[in-house]
């Protein structure tokens, strides 16, 4: 059956709000799974909550309008969902409908065609679309080429040659294996993993991908009862958060993450690290230790300021929790550490801004140091292809190796250009002797 | 004398003789005019049929009645499936034939059919009257009129054969044909392109001393290509494995100058995947050696087909290399080798019924469309033999072969929309639905299309039906049985231990499953025909991947149906660039999906091209 498509249907600038558009068969199965209710009112505003289909972790509070075909602009069953703005909305949202198999990101003026092929525009609205596809594609070659492609069509272009590289030797091993010339030995493994490591390497952009998709990870650290967990609570039962634990553990970490102008902000209470012997402990300090590394921000908190270490990490930042106790510390430590009070509220809105001010910070630094960046559609495509170049490690019969590459090259391909059979074939006869 | 008749078919190779044989079927008075009643069927280059993705063409030519299969299966004298270890999407039946015993089936074949009269003459040019095809006028000027023409007169067009300096006509002086209908084409200017080809020195068999070389035999159980066929007819034989060795090399490279490939007389493009053994050596001067396979060309033949060093150097050069190869040192050369250079109309002229689109009922097949190989002719012969057929009732419509469900459709769809700048020549690279199609299942993919035809003969009919009923059958029950990774391990399948069940369906794809205990242990299996089991394994290895290239099948069907009209002027759409504006005008593409696989045509202009068609049949109505 024909994917179902979304996109994001406004702009990409910063705005209060943005519209998600879906069309296709599966908006149905998506809108019940997603707002975890029955469908609404048919062309009817309604306000949902909307979830991760797997996790149950909400995404978002707001409007969403369903039509069901043909009534809607595609002649399709359709869905808009007007989303809260910012790109950290529409990040969970782009993660949370590409998890379903069918659904995938519209390619440029595919609605329209959509619409035009199931008769839904008529003759003046076609001209004004042909106009607005045509200014589309224009604009979307021009940033491609000024904005995005800039660093990535660099590596996708090598990336492309290799694997045609190595399409070339699996396609001369099945069409000419009687000939003789061809290798028996296929060696593209290697060049293979080299491949999906460099991918991977692009998709890792840590700093940005992970910081906007995932959130920024700020970790709890500090002695028992410095108040980690009343200042965890305080800010996630503020925020409407929702609040889970990681299992496995006796001492369990637990998460929360906050939706906080636009950014996402996963907060982990850790139970702090005390020696143990017991083994199921061991393995609790043992995460705890993990996530510290692989932390954004630390919170380093202490409830008396001789508590306040004079040795920490970077990214590690002092926070004096109870200053609703002793007032007269605030003036005095001011400098040196946050200021907060888990009981009465204060300091923690600005603990927030800190954090909110942090990741424009580094979203920033990344845009500005040149570092390779990848929209969502290239960065889904990326995946995909990376998906397919492993899958093409493991396989061991040739048709589907040669399978998954062609995948893989399309994916490639939708970010950059055509690629052709014939490039293939050129490839195969210009490095083999093949013929009677 | 015949004054008229449905179908004219002119020519008598294999696609000639293909088109011939669907057009009977389709129920048409057929008439045969050739220039050599004795050619008929006659195959002119190499003693073998079949192969990777020839062997595909093959078997869909029999899902849908026509005869190379067949044929190939009276006179194989060494059958192989090539790509046995691959996986069976790519594994291709090949045979070695005994050229005077396929010629033989073939005319056997022709003569059953009551409908078919053969004429041995000399057609001077094809009857048009206001663009429609009338039909043809002879040597002799008498007119026969028809419904339809298929022309499939391979390399005749100003053909030239090269062997060392020697130029000479070809198709001429020994086939006594005229330059008549070649000039007549050619006043018809449609597109026209040049192309070359070679071919090897025949050796005589008893002066090649083979009992010194090593032997390469076929299959234990032949494959056959043809369902229809139940039992081996010949004796089987060998081919021998010859190399070329330093020596060999080095008289070729002393001689290139004398080659008319790199003296100039020889400007047009051969196939890359096709080279003469003067191009192997000086492209991949650092192979030490080059395999020449010596095949037997029939069993009481006293010629031997060396595979592997096609030629156009001087006799004498040939005569010395050749020589200098191990097991070849007296060796005799029965007819040299040479190339042949031909024109050939450029495909993008054709619709994918293969009728030419300036002239109604006027269909080429074969050589002539820029193709090389027996079974691509023959394919297309077949394609052009229906829809001639299909004139004859002017309420027909009609009938095409698509990519997504042939190979024969993908080579059509190749040339018509990408022409042929090189002799094309089938790959299984080339089909992008290659795990679906594939040889084992072509009459699953086909036959239903020939019955609806009624091009089918009852018992090949019925027995089909019966098969598809069997794997209908046979998959529900093997759905239903759900076996855990403990039980699977009886079967041969180490699974991990999930403790999750799967289908008896989904286990049957597994390589290292054991047939034997498998149907063992379900013994609903003995009531089912071995090759329908056989055939739900292999659906069941790519069913995940066939149905992944279903969910796209269907959007190109969605972009096929968008048509584009014959008479669109690409210049009055706005916002093409310069290379999709060529590139639509050259091919002018009938509708969406074969537009976006013409190379040079973006997705801008895909958009565009669907907008102002839209916008015109708007207006229409």
């Amino acid at each position: 059956m024909q994917n179902t498509i979304f996109a994001l249907a406004s702009g990409n600038d910063i705005s209060a709000l943005s519209v998600i558009r879906i069309s296709g068969k599966e908006c149905k199965k998506v809108l019940k799974e997603l707002t975890l209710k029955k469908l609404p009112k048919e062309r009817v505003l309604t306000l949902r909550n909307f979830y991760f289909p797997r996790t149950k972790k909400i995404i978002d509070r707001c409007l969403v309008v369903w039509m069901a075909c043909p009534r809607s602009y595609t002649g399709e069953d359709s869905i808009e969902i007007h989303s809260h703005g910012g790109e950290a909305v529409f990040r969970s949202f782009f993660q949370a409908l590409t998890s379903f198999p069918k659904l995938r990101y519209a390619e440029q003026g595919e609605f329209s065609k959509r619409a035009i092929i199931n008769g839904k525009t008529d003759l003046v609205q076609a001209e004004a679309i042909n106009d607005l596809i045509n200014s589309q594609t224009e604009k979307q070659r021009e940033l491609a080429i000024s904005q995005y492609n800039k660093g990535l069509s660099v590596p996708v272009k090598r990336w492309r040659k290799e694997i045609i590289n190595c399409m070339a030797l699996i396609e001369a091993n099945i069409d000419f294996s009687d000939e003789n010339d061809t290798p028996d030995n296929l060696n593209i493994k290697k060049e293979l993993t080299k491949l999906k490591i460099e991918i991977k390497d692009i998709l890792k952009n840590k700093d940005y991908h992970e910081l906007v998709n995932e959130g920024i990870r700020v970790v709890f650290k500090g002695r028992p009862n410095a108040g980690k967990s009343s200042i965890f609570n305080s800010i996630l039962k503020k925020q409407k958060a929702i609040v889970s634990k990681i299992p496995g553990t006796t001492r369990d970490i637990i998460e929360g993450k906050i939706n906080f102008n636009g950014n996402a902000i996963t907060f982990y209470d850790t139970a702090g690290i005390v020696s143990t012997d017991d083994y199921v402990e061991k393995e609790g300090i043992r995460r705890t230790k993990k996530l510290l590394k692989e932390a954004d921000i630390i919170l380093n908190i202490a409830e008396n300021e001789k508590f306040l270490p004079s040795n920490y990490k970077k990214n590690e930042w002092l926070i004096l929790n109870k200053i609703d106790i002793n007032k007269k510390l605030k003036k005095k430590l001011k400098n040196r550490a946050i200021l907060v009070s888990a009981k009465t509220g204060v300091g923690l809105q600005n603990l927030l801004d800190k954090i909110s001010d942090e990741i424009i910070k580094r979203t920033k630094k990344v845009n500005t140091k040149k570092n390779i960046i990848v929209n969502l559609r290239q960065a889904n495509e990326l995946k995909e292809a990376e998906k397919n170049i492993k899958k093409a490690i493991q396989e061991t019969s040739e048709e589907i190796i040669g399978e998954h590459l062609r995948e893989a090259n399309r994916s490639l391909e939708r970010i950059i250009g055509n690629i052709d059979i014939e490039e293939v074939l050129g490839n195969i006869f210009s490095s083999f002797c093949i013929g009677k | 004398m015949i004054k008229s008749t449905d179908i004219i078919i002119i020519g008598g190779g294999h696609a000639g003789v293909e088109a011939v044989s669907a057009s009977a079927r389709m129920g048409a008075r057929v008439l045969l005019i050739t220039v050599d009643k004795n050619k008929i069927g006659e195959m002119s280059c190499n003693p073998a049929i079949g192969g990777i993705g020839k062997g595909h063409i093959v078997r869909e030519i029999d899902a849908l009645g026509g005869l190379m299969g067949k044929c190939a299966d009276k006179s194989g004298i060494q059958f192989k499936v090539l790509n046995a270890s691959k996986g069976p999407a790519v594994r291709g039946p090949r045979c070695q034939a005994d050229r005077v015993k396929y010629k033989k089936a073939v005319n056997e074949e022709l003569s059953k059919y009551k409908n078919v009269k053969v004429l041995n003459a000399v057609v001077e040019k094809i009857k048009i009257e206001n663009g429609i095809c009338k039909g043809v006028v002879l040597e002799s000027g008498d007119l026969i009129s028809s419904k339809s023409v298929v022309l499939t007169t391979g390399t005749f067009l100003n053909g030239v054969i090269h062997i060392g300096n020697k130029k000479s006509s070809a198709g001429r002086i020994n086939e006594g044909s005229s330059n008549g209908l070649g000039d007549f084409l050619k006043s018809l200017s449609l597109p026209m392109s040049r192309l070359k080809t070679g071919t090897p020195p025949r050796l005589k068999k008893n002066t090649i001393n083979l009992n010194s070389l090593e032997k390469d035999k076929g299959d234990y159980r032949p494959e056959f290509f043809s369902l229809d066929t139940k039992k081996i007819y010949n004796k089987q034989l060998p081919c021998h494995v010859a190399w070329t060795n330093k020596e060999t090399h080095q008289i070729i490279k002393n001689s290139l100058k004398k080659s008319p490939l790199y003296n100039g007389s020889i400007s047009s493009r051969g196939p890359r995947y096709c080279p003469s053994i003067e191009d192997k050596i000086k492209r991949f001067y650092d192979r030490e050696r080059h395999r020449v396979m010596l095949e037997p060309e029939g069993l009481n033949s006293h010629i031997i087909y060396p595979n592997g060093i096609s030629t156009s150097l001087p006799l004498d050069v040939q005569e010395k290399f050749v020589r200098s190869i191990q097991g070849l040192e007296k060796v005799k050369i029965l007819q040299p080798g040479y190339a042949i250079e031909y024109d050939h109309i450029d495909p993008r002229a054709l619709k994918k019924t293969l009728e030419i689109k300036s002239i109604k009922n006027l269909f080429f097949a074969g050589q002539i469309n820029g193709t090389t190989g027996y079974e691509e002719a023959a394919g297309q012969g077949l394609v052009a033999g229906i829809n001639a057929a299909l004139k004859v009732d002017s309420n027909r419509k009609e009938w095409e072969l698509d990519r997504t469900e042939s190979y024969i459709g993908v080579m059509i769809d190749d040339l018509v929309a990408r022409g042929a700048p090189e002799p094309y020549r089938m790959f299984t690279s080339r089909a992008e639905y290659r795990l679906y199609l594939r040889a084992d299942n072509a009459d699953l993919r086909l036959s239903d299309k020939a019955i609806k035809l009624n091009i089918l003969n009852k018992e090949r009919k019925d027995k089909f039906l019966r098969y598809k009923d069997d794997i209908i059958d046979l998959k529900k029950i093997c759905e239903k049985i759900l076996i855990s990774p403990n039980e699977s391990k009886s079967l041969n399948i180490n699974l991990s231990s999930d403790g999750k069940k799967r289908s008896l369906y989904g286990l049957m794809g597994f390589e290292n499953i054991n047939r034997e205990k498998l149907v063992k242990k379900y013994s609903f299996f003995f009531k089912y025909d071995l090759r329908a089991i056989k055939q739900l394994m292999i659906q069941s290895k790519y069913d995940t991947h066939v149905i992944k290239q279903k969910s796209s099948i269907f959007s190109y069907k969605q972009d096929k149906k968008i048509k584009i009209p014959k008479n669109i002027d690409y210049k009055k759409i706005g916002g093409l660039s310069r290379e999709s504006f060529e590139a639509l005008e050259l091919a002018k593409p009938r509708d969406l999906a074969s537009a976006s696989r013409i190379p040079g045509v973006t997705a801008a202009a895909l958009s565009s091209v669907l907008l102002f068609t839209k916008k015109r049949v708007k207006k229409v109505v």
